[in-house]
């Protein structure tokens, strides 16, 4: 992560401005436990309580790692919760990062955050049709088969 | 060249988060 990601000056900014950026060994005696980190990078989003709200593994490229800490932040708001603000974090990996591979999971949570809000059943089929137009090969579409029963 | 401003303290990081109302990005990283 320091050889390619963290100079990458997109996610050195990204990372300055959103965020508190906490670094620690994996093997730090007390927190590495707390979290149960097994793995390294491990990746957390906390919030001011030290709760964790998102977890990801495992190495980054710059163009990856914005869009996966979007999509934490998203989950992090969704789980306040703050929907709405969580469906602009999925917007923004979509509309800035819709190559990522992270987008397939974008837009089913997008979809799934803004029935929750609105109750309207499009907005579960429109999980499906996007991911059947746009990433026909995600494990996303799988997912989402049950709201295509809904047309 | 800009670098990220890590905290290597846990507490220094969350009341930073508190005061700014931001969340923790935690790196746990293999040293070396």
């Amino acid at each position: 992560m320091d050889a390619v990601a963290y100079i990458d000056p997109a996610v050195t900014q990204f990372v300055n401005e959103t965020f508190v950026p906490v670094r620690l060994p994996a093997a730090d005696q007390v927190f590495g436990p707390r979290y149960k980190v097994k793995w390294t990078p491990t990746l957390l989003l906390l919030d001011a309580e030290g709760n964790e709200q998102y977890r990801t593994l495992g190495f980054y490229p710059p163009e990856e790692l914005i869009p996966s800490l979007l999509l934490g932040m998203g989950k992090a708001k969704f789980n306040l919760p703050d929907r709405p603000a969580a469906c602009d974090c999925f917007a923004k990996v979509l509309t800035e990062y819709p190559k990522s591979s992270l987008a397939p999971e974008a837009v089913y949570l997008s979809g799934v955050s803004s029935f929750i809000e609105t109750h309207n059943v499009a907005n579960l089929i429109g999980i499906y049709d996007r991911l059947d137009a746009d990433y026909p090969d995600s494990p996303w579409l799988i997912r989402a088969d049950p709201y295509r029963l809904l047309k | 060249m800009a670098q990220i401003n890590w905290i290597t303290s846990f507490e220094e990081g969350l009341a930073k988060s508190k005061a700014e109302e931001k969340l923790v990005f935690m790196d746990f990283f293999s040293p070396g």
